[in-house]
């Protein structure tokens, strides 16, 4: 049986599909969670984007006191919530956040180690509310609010 | 007002010994340098030797939230520049308040705070806050300086629309100061503005007024010369009274915009203010436009500026028709004083404009270094922030400042 030579047109065909296979690593689908007692069922993204800007200080169906919580600040998470679906560079959010908390509008979210410390936060604090990977959420909190690369969802 | 003041030592004493054990620290400094180019050219305590008084400072805040509705703030400021009423870094309170969240819309804080008449009147000594050196002098000069602070109420209602958020605010209080030497007193002031702020962009209008005493030695002596011949005729008193303000309702406006999307920043603001019909007191209106775009960690920016001063006119109308009244060379000494305070009033009208090219540098997280050269085309508008400035047709100034907050 004469052998068979794979045909040339096939080595651009290959060469481009590798280059369509994404090369940066999978951002995170971000969940906005709070605790399951907490009423509130869920916020709108500009109501999600207000509350981490220190616009919205109380949830706004309910009207109870809200504690914010932020990861670290050198954290990835941290950086994709903020630039991608907050719209703030990391250089702008720092000038906003020091005009905030330096003309007395309020308090900065409390920043707390990871998606672990959001989540036990969360599970002692009907009041708190907090952002972490989808992939990490269970029955100990409710999500309120799902994003995931420009694609979101109340 | 007294039993403002009585709140205010009541929430310090409250506040110090809760915020020792359980509140929550921040601050931010700025370590600047300056210079003008003329010898005998001050221009906000800068002159031709650099020097680093005029922007070096360090504010310390204290927050704590007693409860989920009542939080405290207090801010300490210490600066380098020695001004009439306090001496070198000697602290002072810039912002002590209680602020109560009575519904989700609606806020009100009791105590001192910063008077919010322009887009940063409230951050105006948190130089990372904004990209310049120092907000435009064209607007942030006399006006802010002489009612920056206030203590009183401060109602503030936020609602959100379809693509802004919408903020009013009202405020009422009295204010106290000595700066450059003239001690200015508003014993009411009443204030407001209205804001919209999207992602984008912000929208400001606010006003103030106040009924305001000033009184300045230079001032309070011409009025006791020319008083020395109210005997003459009626008018003379007249005069003299121009020199002083007394218990007289000043207003302000200023309107302002700003446009922050992507690396581009834009900024303007325009503010009028106006002084009573009589007595001391000047026609001021400023104004600037300014422009920044972010190149990585750098960020050059372009700043054009104007400014009007215009003393009341008052004194100049009453002296003409003090001349038909009394002409002159029937009394040598009033004629002289008279020619004096003329050519004092013309002296202190004065238009100027100002360009500023500058570049800020974020070389680390929480800290900047800018460099500004700045041109003031008749340099003069800036003799309302120091005492001793010499008139120039033009002068320079060159600032690099180094903005931290921690």
């Amino acid at each position: 049986m004469p052998k068979q030579h794979t045909p040339l047109w096939t080595v651009p065909l290959i060469i481009l599909c590798l280059l369509a296979i994404p090369t940066e690593p999978a951002k995170a689908e971000i969940v906005i969670i709070v605790n399951p007692n907490n009423p509130v069922e869920t916020l709108s993204e500009r109501d999600v984007k207000r509350i981490f800007l220190g616009r919205l200080r109380q949830f706004p169906s309910t009207n109870h006191t809200m504690d914010v919580l932020d990861q670290a600040a050198d954290s990835s998470i941290y950086e994709q919530f903020y630039t991608e679906f907050i719209g703030f560079g990391l250089r702008k959010l720092r000038r906003y956040r020091a005009a905030y908390l330096f003309s007395g509008k309020g308090r900065l979210p409390t920043e707390v180690a990871d998606h672990g410390a959001v989540k036990e936060k969360v599970l002692t604090n009907e009041r708190a509310i907090g952002y972490i990977d989808a992939s990490l959420i269970d029955d100990s909190v409710k999500v309120i609010y799902r994003w995931s690369d420009g694609d979101s969802q109340g | 007002m007294l039993v403002l003041k009585k709140i205010m030592v009541v929430a310090l004493s409250i506040t110090l010994p809760t915020l020792a054990t359980a509140g929550s620290f921040s601050g931010f400094a700025s370590v600047g340098v300056g210079k003008t180019n003329q010898e005998n050219a001050k221009l906000i305590d800068y002159d031709a030797t650099w020097s680093g008084r005029s922007d070096s400072l360090i504010g310390l805040q204290f927050n704590h939230n007693l409860t989920p509705k009542l939080d405290v703030t207090l801010q300490v400021l210490s600066r380098a520049l020695e001004e009439s009423d306090r001496s070198e870094f000697q602290p002072v309170v810039d912002w002590l308040f209680a602020s109560y969240q009575l519904t989700p819309d609606l806020r009100l804080r009791l105590g001192r705070l910063r008077t919010p008449l322009f887009l940063n009147s409230e951050i105006y000594t948190v130089g990372y806050a904004y990209p310049w050196a120092r907000p435009p002098l064209d607007v942030y000069s006399q006006p802010i300086t002489g009612v920056s602070n206030y203590d009183g109420i401060h109602l503030s209602f936020m609602k959100p629309l379809e693509f802004h958020d919408l903020e009013m605010a009202l405020y009422l209080g009295q204010s106290e100061k000595t700066i450059l030497g003239q001690y200015i007193d508003m014993e009411v002031l009443i204030g407001g503005h209205v804001e919209l702020s999207g992602d984008f962009t912000t929208f400001r209008y606010s006003f103030l007024t106040g009924k305001a005493t000033q009184v300045s030695p230079e001032s309070g002596a011409a009025a006791d010369l020319i008083l020395a011949f109210a005997s003459v005729d009626p008018i003379i008193i007249d005069i003299a009274n121009q020199s002083r303000l007394d218990n007289k309702w000043y207003k302000y406006h200023a309107l302002g915009a700003h446009w922050d999307a992507g690396n581009w920043q834009i900024t303007a603001e325009a503010n009028i203010t106006i002084p009573p019909s009589e007595g001391l007191g000047s026609n001021i209106r400023g104004g600037y436009l300014s422009l920044s775009r972010a190149l990585g960690q750098f960020r050059p920016y372009v700043v054009m500026g104007h400014f009007d001063f215009q003393l009341n006119d008052r004194a100049e109308q009453l002296i003409f028709e003090s001349y038909n009244r009394i002409p002159p060379g029937q009394i040598a000494g009033l004629d002289v004083l008279r020619l004096l305070t003329l050519e004092g009033y013309r002296a202190n009208d004065y238009h100027g404009r100002s360009s500023t090219l500058g570049i800020r540098y974020d070389f680390h997280t929480n800290a900047a270094i800018k460099a500004e050269f700045q041109y003031f085309e008749t340099g003069t508008h800036l003799s309302v922030l120091t005492s001793n400035a010499i008139r120039q047709e033009s002068v320079h100034l060159s600032t690099i400042i180094l903005e931290v907050i921690f």
